[in-house]
């Protein structure tokens, strides 16, 4: 066995394939479908502090490569989640990252307060970059200094490690990545989606009821490596890279390019034991290829 | 991946599918993601209703609409195809029910099959409606039937609830195909003293519950279309178009 532990902060993770916030459910959705704990983590779909409903239908369409979705954060709820979800995922073995967000500061603030005390929650990640939401999410993303004491802010209340995941959607990623830094974050993830729009040319409706939601999948991987290539040169935290993530060879691109650990989303949709599949391939790569440590491999890229 | 024994035109545009199945059963009413090809485009499984299942042979019905079915009608027999299922709930009407009405628009014929030919169905009736004879699938295959279009190709012409009506008082409806029909049944089946189970499509980014694509409000709250349906009671959906 090659060495594929990583670390994001104080967390260690077995192998860095993570499944990707919104794509996983709550964890238990997948246990007849991998060994959740065969997998380096899973962030779970996105937590509020009261449950919510989401948005109207039509929420997904198909483009190609890729999908659109706007389904507006429908979520348990904070309680729900350690009432009902968490203690099965307890037992599964699996490493629980908690994704959530809020729509003030201090939504922020108390539900990183209350996942922090959770016994079975491993680490946070804070979503300041979902398109599909009204207030909060991505507002919070979108300026580099309120970033920065928003982080810093949940930081004070929160032990374990924090993830702050980064909207691709403004001009340069590499403020929001500093800022993250200076705030105390001890990771980044990136990207969430990018926004996206398609129209039915036949009704000319717009194919998503919201008109504009987030795009995903292979898509928009080479936009996510570039993104994530830019964050690892900026900051010394850790980078989570993830974008439309299908194989062995897409993980190792983010891997090559200065991610620590990558996520896959979308195509848990459509294959939904990919993440137990990509770190057993990841394992053989390296033992083919005499990696004897994952390390070695991160930001290995050749530019001369 | 199972290998396919079948895949051939049922009706003109229509598409009948059987393939060696990797699970054990399935139940009338639950339906299968097949995966379209191994490229990334199309990305999304479709969800295709089962409409058959011996011996560890899936059957699914499927209409080419898109890119997607396009290419699934292209692949040949003797190729295989990746499902993912059984999912969701199935038809599960109680075992008293002295008259049962099955009613089907277009391809939502596909669950109406499989449950007649799993529960024989002396007591059934199918009400089969499309919008031409091409559109009217599988008949021969029950025992007694009432066919509307909506050209007069075949059968009465116009719409199958106008039949439906003198039929409801006291029966159990099992209902599968496009919304408006579901909705028309749904009200009816209130009006005219029925009850029975509705099975809805819907657009579908996983079909095991955690895209979240796929909700419908119901008289419970939001729900699943993959997980906590396709199957729902009459009056329990809360329409919305």
């Amino acid at each position: 066995m090659a060495i594929l532990k990583v670390r994001i902060g104080s967390l260690e993770l077995s192998n860095p394939v993570i499944a990707a916030s919104g794509t996983f459910g709550y964890g238990m959705e997948f246990a007849e479908r991998l060994d959740l704990a065969a997998i380096g983590a899973f962030s779970t779909k996105g937590l509020s502090l009261k449950p919510r409903g989401g948005n109207p239908m039509p929420r997904i369409c198909e483009t190609p490569c890729g999908m659109i979705n706007s389904i507006g954060l429908e979520n348990v709820g904070v309680d729900a989640f350690e009432m009902d979800k968490l203690p099965a995922i307890r037992k599964s073995g699996a490493k629980v990252i908690a994704n959530f967000f809020g729509e003030t500061e201090e939504e922020y603030t108390e539900l990183a307060r209350r996942l922090d005390a959770m016994d079975g929650v491993h680490a946070l990640e804070m979503n300041v970059s979902c398109p599909n939401v009204e207030k909060g999410g991505i507002e919070f993303g979108s300026d580099p200094a309120f970033l920065e004491k928003l982080t810093a802010g949940v930081k004070k209340v929160c032990g374990k490690p924090l993830i702050v995941k980064l909207s691709p959607n403004v001009a340069d990623i590499k403020p929001f990545a500093k800022a993250v830094e200076n705030g105390g974050g001890d990771a980044i993830s990136a990207i969430n989606t990018l926004k996206g729009m398609s129209v039915d040319v036949k009704t000319r409706r717009p194919r998503i009821k919201r008109v504009i939601g987030g795009l995903s999948g292979p898509a928009i991987k080479p936009v996510a490596v570039r993104m994530v290539y830019e964050c690892a040169r900026t900051v010394k935290i850790p980078v989570i890279g993830l974008g439309g993530i299908a194989s062995l060879d897409d993980a190792l691109e983010f891997l090559i390019a200065g991610a620590t650990a990558v996520q896959v989303g979308t195509m848990n949709f459509v294959e939904p034991g990919i993440c137990q599949r990509l770190a057993e391939e990841l394992n053989a790569y390296c033992e083919k290829e005499k990696i004897a440590d994952i390390a070695s491999l991160i930001g290995s890229l050749i530019t001369e | 991946m199972g290998k396919i024994l079948e895949n051939r035109p049922l009706a003109r545009g229509y598409y009948r599918m059987s393939f060696e199945a990797d699970f054990a059963e399935a139940r009338p009413g639950q339906f299968v993601m097949l995966r379209v090809g191994l490229t990334h485009d199309p990305l999304l499984r479709r969800p295709m209703s089962v409409a058959g299942f011996e011996n560890g042979v899936c059957t699914v019905i499927y209409r080419s609409v898109g890119k997607g079915t396009a290419i699934l009608a292209e692949i040949r027999e003797g190729e295989t195809v990746n499902a993912l299922g059984p999912l969701g709930n199935w038809f599960d009407p109680p075992s008293d029910a002295k008259k049962i009405l099955l009613v089907g628009g277009g391809i939502g014929v596909a669950p109406l099959r499989f449950w007649h030919r799993r529960n024989g169905g002396k007591n059934a009736v199918a009400y089969i409606g499309g919008a031409t004879k091409e559109d009217i699938l599988c008949k021969e295959e029950f025992a007694q039937t009432v066919i509307t279009t909506i050209d007069g190709s075949a059968g009465t012409r116009g719409l199958i609830t106008a039949p439906l009506v003198s039929a409801l008082e006291g029966a159990y409806v099992l209902a599968c195909g496009p919304k408006g029909m579901l909705k028309a049944v749904d009200d009816l089946c209130k009006e005219y003293g029925a009850t029975g189970e509705l099975s809805l499509e819907e657009r579908m980014g996983c079909g095991f519950g955690v895209c979240l694509g796929c909700v419908v409000d119901t008289a419970a709250g939001k729900k699943r279309l993959c997980v906590d349906g396709p199957v729902f009671k009459t009056g329990s959906v809360q329409w919305q178009f």
